[in-house]
């Protein structure tokens, strides 16, 4: 970059600092204005503030269930990074979170905010509990999106009392807090647990987008390897639940993905995606010098990457024969 | 009572435990649950047993704690790694009335494992709902058992009293909870005050490890009298290189440490430990000069999963350096020979481990088990010290392994 | 200033060319191989609690992760030195990324599918194939809901001279680890592994993630020029975890970093995945176990020595004023 050019660089960013600050102060006026007014009203409502959040315009206004929504999504977007370091804050999100009385918009934002701060590992330890018990309330939450978003938070945490409510759920013993297919795949994260019966009534019932999540999570259980490789070879089935059978059947058996990946890529009568997503895993992972030591396979290849009728399939074999070591 | 079986449902398993605890005999059948290899718990899954683990040893805190039972306890603070577990293991604690050794050292340990991963569990009933009406948390008990032995539990106040300090770390509960616990213990508690805002430990603080943690070479031992060779084995198995090799062939000629583990395990404190360990232990041996002394080995619980290339990975992560006499193994035939030879502590849901302990055994050369290391947490330098004792270099009598006794 | 010698070059992910999408994607899946790659080890430095406590929530959070970043980077370089990582600008829209030939494109339920040739088709984590992902906004229009690169780059209060964390008033460019940093993350709803910080590294967009994290403080330093960790200005707890003050053990300016530093067993993780640093023929930073501190002046500024060999695509080989 030259001298001009980064010098012009560097007065772009000041303008933009320059404006992003303008805005900035004008937000906190506003939100100063904002604050007053709800500080007046709740007292008109003889309603009190803890002490130590009167002062602050910001836990003012965030915590007034009266105001509309977007002022208290405001300051936690605007500032929510200054905030994120006090404990009263992460207390009124918790507040907010299990207030089923305020507004679902607030409570999701609120649920973001309490996500994004825990990532501060360190910070947040001494709220982890009161996280995960406000999370264990949303459950049950009459919010569709709240309840979607903490059964999928706890459930990839192996959390063993939300997985317990959908498996009594999936079994008629309960009511589910999702629908039957997410409830399935959420499961299916902990491979500690009997999913596989699941994923295959799952594969038996969904759409594509389904079938491919149920395959690839079969992809942990070895008892599945004889249907994933049916799958595999399933021209019926579409390219993509194929390819991704393909992924899970290698993970549990290598060798026998490599031996049914080599007939798949040869077959002129078969997709040309799954033939390339075959071609590009066996010349780049594994044993791959046993690949190119098969040389039935590779005079094969030099057939295939000259097939222009396939010619994405012919592009992968043709670099697959280039990356061949020197014999 | 009705016989517990595989097929009895969960619930009606936390109902025994129930019952039991109100009878006069219920805590030794109540310890006769505990091992996990038992049949009752094939096919369950890793969640239920963790649930049926946490409810059953809460349960001695009725019954009282027979000394059978201690060293599932005592597991469970040192390797848990979920709240309910540990929780359950702190309470059935307080059916001692004095902590045996390395009990206080165990607790501590626990409050350090579970930093960060404190979560609201009950007791009130089996797998109660949400909410609970009774709730607590797993460092709440387990500092509450620590406040149980009273001045039994001195050594562990002056960390009690640093960590009481550390707002920035635990919860309210679990700070007022250390706070009653120090306040009931009088002033002047313990003579190794400590700087409140040290970091712990790196200004002299007492350590779980100062804590009288039982890490001497007190490893169960086997008879170190010459035995007639058992029953060869006929289990075949694979390495981490794909290469075949007869049980029978591989562990004789030398002895040889043999840990269990398999490469799924969820537990960092368990097989994840216990490999990072092993490979230590191999590093040691070489530093001594006592490489070609022992063969270093693993084997998988779940050899249809664990590949030789994931066996590769998962020692070589760990730092294990493999070898002719440094391998690891999965079984592919005879897996209930070996199961049955060591009386593996394993069990089984649909696909996968559901609950193991942490084993590590120490052969002859003739294949027999000399030493076992199991269940609660084993350190190389105890391993090195039952191997100079079993396996004594030339010239130097072979002396029976000596425990000091119990503090 | 000029720099005499090549400087890899993270660029913008939304602008690479096809060639060096699937390079990166290539190479990427390579090191994963499917599981039994080393990509593993970066996986479990970041999974546990006390391996997250090395990293968050603490000034040393930054610098942390430009070690990580840092030490993937030139793993992939080993299997193709052409490759650098790029960066998410997830204040921006980024169509190309979210599509099945670069990052996978999202469907149902948080599928995440990729074309035949993209080698992440492959991709395994944990034991378990693919990646889980659900977009909280729309991939082609919209963008993550975080702060914008000029608010992120006024976080530090009003002053001018913004400090990276005091002790007193807590303002400091590390509070970005709240927003943008875990906002990004949370843009993502649900069970989707890069929403929940023990799962995030599953899914490879983290990597992405954290390189405009990176570029973003690059940029703060650039602007405010904070190279000298010496200086209040940069760093607070200047010393190390037995110094008054000081921080929790790894985010102190001194303190070493784990895993780096194969430092194992309480308040440290019980293993050490990757150690030590990776030394490169092209740059004599950071040493094998690298300080806090040891991350600031990556372009060696203050001391060529500690030039890392590696930049951001804007600006580069600027000197600060």
């Amino acid at each position: 970059m030259s001298e001009q050019a980064a010098q012009r660089l560097e007065e772009e960013l000041r303008r933009e600092l320059r404006e992003a600050q303008a805005a900035h102060s004008q937000y906190l006026s506003e939100l100063e204005a904002t604050a007053e007014a709800s500080r007046a009203a709740r007292s008109s409502r003889e309603e009190g503030l803890p002490g130590d959040l009167d002062d602050d315009p910001a836990m003012t206004v965030l915590t007034d269930t009266s105001l509309p929504d977007e002022p208290r999504i405001q300051v936690l977007h605007q500032l929510g990074p200054s905030l994120s370091r006090r404990d009263e804050f992460i207390e009124a999100l918790l507040a907010i979170v299990k207030d089923r009385s305020d507004s679902p918009a607030v409570r999701e934002a609120a649920l973001q905010a309490l996500g994004s701060a825990a990532f501060q590992v360190l910070r947040f330890r001494p709220h982890q509990p009161a996280y995960d018990d406000a999370l264990h309330d949303l459950v049950a939450d009459p919010v569709p999106a709240l309840r979607e978003a903490a059964v999928g938070i706890l459930a990839q945490q192996h959390d063993p009392v939300v997985q317990e409510t959908l498996i009594q759920g999936l079994r008629g013993e309960g009511s589910l807090p999702v629908e039957r297919e997410r409830a399935i795949l959420l499961l299916a994260e902990d491979d500690h647990l009997d999913n596989l019966p699941w994923l295959r009534e799952l594969y038996r019932s969904g759409s594509e987008s389904v079938r491919e999540q149920s395959v690839r999570f079969m992809g942990s259980y070895p008892d599945a390897r004889s249907t994933l490789e049916g799958i595999l070879r399933d021209k019926n089935e579409s390219t993509s639940v194929r390819q991704q059978s393909g992924a899970s059947l290698r993970h549990l058996a290598p060798d026998r993905f490599e031996a049914v990946a080599k007939e798949i890529s040869t077959d002129t009568t078969d997709d040309p995606e799954v033939r390339t997503a075959c071609l590009t895993a066996l010349q780049h992972l594994g044993d791959t010098a046993r690949v190119y030591a098969d040389t039935e396979f590779v005079h094969r290849m030099q057939d295939v990457s000259g097939d222009e009728s396939a010619p994405q399939v012919a592009q992968v074999a043709r670099e697959l024969l280039e990356r061949r070591p020197d014999l | 009572m009705t016989a517990l079986k595989r097929s009895t449902p969960e619930t009606d398993v936390g109902a025994r435990i129930d019952a039991l605890r109100h009878l006069a005999q219920g805590r030794d059948e109540l310890a006769a649950l505990l091992p996990e290899n038992l049949p009752i718990y094939e096919g369950r899954s890793a969640a239920q047993m963790g649930r049926l683990r946490g409810y059953l040893l809460a349960a001695f805190a009725d019954t009282g704690l027979p000394d059978a039972a201690l060293p599932y306890v005592v597991e469970s603070l040192e390797t848990g790694h979920v709240a309910y577990e540990v929780a359950g293991a702190a309470i059935g604690l307080r059916g001692l009335k004095t902590p045996a050794a390395g009990v206080v050292a165990a607790l501590v340990r626990a409050i350090d494992n579970l930093s960060g991963a404190d979560a609201t569990v009950s007791f009130q009933s089996y797998n109660p709902a949400w909410p609970y009406a009774q709730p607590t948390t797993a460092l709440t008990e387990v500092v509450r058992t620590i406040g149980h032995f009273g001045v039994q539990a001195q050594a562990a106040l002056p960390r009690l009293e640093v960590l009481a300090q550390q707002r920035e770390r635990f919860s309210s509960s679990v700070l007022e909870e250390m706070r009653r616990v120090l306040d009931g213990a009088g002033p002047g508690h313990g003579e190794h005050a400590c700087d409140a805002a040290c970091a712990g430990e790196f200004c002299g603080c007492v350590s779980a490890v100062d804590l009288g943690s039982d890490d001497s070479c007190c490893a169960e031992m086997a008879s170190a009298e010459p035995v007639e060779d058992p029953t060869p084995m006929r289990a075949m198995l694979e390495d981490q290189d794909g290469r075949p090799e007869r049980f029978e062939e591989f562990f004789r000629g030398k002895p040889s440490i043999v840990a269990f583990f398999y490469t799924r395990c969820d537990n960092p404190y368990k097989c994840s430990l216990t490999i990072t360990k092993l490979a230590a232990l191999q590093a040691s041996l070489e530093e001594r000069g006592l490489a070609g002394a022992l063969k270093v080995t693993a084997i998988t619980y779940d050899p249809e999963f664990d590949l030789p290339h994931r066996l590769r990975l998962y020692g070589s992560d760990r730092g294990v350096q493999f070898g002719k006499d440094a391998r690891f193994f999965r079984i592919t035939s005879g897996f209930q020979e070996i199961r049955q030879r060591f009386h593996l502590s394993v069990n089984y849901g649909a696909s996968t481990v559901n609950r193991h302990q942490t084993e590590v055994y120490l052969l002859n050369e003739h294949g027999e088990i000399s030493a076992s290391f199991t269940r609660m947490r084993w350190e190389v330098e105890a391993v090195l010290s039952a191997l100079e004792h079993l396996f004594p270099k030339p010239g130097q009598a072979q002396e029976r392994a000596h425990c000091p006794p119990a503090p | 200033m000029s720099k005499p010698v090549m400087v890899r070059i993270r660029k913008n992910a939304n602008q690479l060319s096809p060639a060096e999408r699937d390079r990166f994607t290539t190479t990427l899946a390579k090191l994963n191989d499917q599981g039994a790659g080393l990509f593993k080890d970066f996986r479990e430095m970041h999974r546990q609690q006390l391996a997250l406590a090395q990293a968050h929530g603490a000034p040393g959070f930054l610098s942390w992760h430009r070690a990580y970043l840092l030490d993937l980077e030139r793993e992939l370089q080993r299997l193709d030195p052409s490759v650098t990582l790029p960066y998410w600008r997830f204040d921006q829209p980024a169509p190309n990324l979210f599509t099945a030939d670069f990052m996978g494109r999202s469907g149902a339920l948080g599928n995440v599918s990729f074309s035949g040739t993209n080698l992440l088709r492959q991709w395994q984590t944990d034991g378990a194939a693919g990646v889980t992902r659900e977009p909280g906004f729309n991939v082609q229009t919209g963008r993550a809901n975080v702060i914008n690169q000029a608010i992120t780059l006024l976080l530090g209060g009003d002053r001018p001279n913004a400090i990276f964390d005091t002790g007193t008033d807590q303002d400091g460019f590390d509070e970005m680890e709240f927003n943008p940093h875990g906002n990004a993350h949370t843009s993502f709803t649900g069970s989707s592994y890069i929403r929940s910080r023990g799962t995030a590294p599953r899914d490879p967009l983290f990597f992405l993630l954290h390189c405009n994290v990176d570029r973003l403080w690059a940029r703060w330093q650039w602007f405010h020029n904070r190279f000298d960790g010496t200086q209040p200005n940069t760093f607070f707890f200047r010393g190390s975890a037995t110094s008054t003050p000081h921080t929790d053990i790894g985010h102190n300016l001194l303190d070493t970093m784990w895993p780096w530093n194969n430092v194992t067993g309480f308040p440290r993780p019980d293993n050490a995945p990757r150690t030590p640093f990776p030394q490169v023929a092209t740059a004599t930073a950071p040493g094998p176990a690298p300080t806090v501190g040891d991350m600031i002046d990556y372009l060696g500024f203050l001391n060529a020595q500690s030039d890392m060999n590696f930049a951001y695509d804007v600006p580069f080989g600027v000197a600060p004023t």
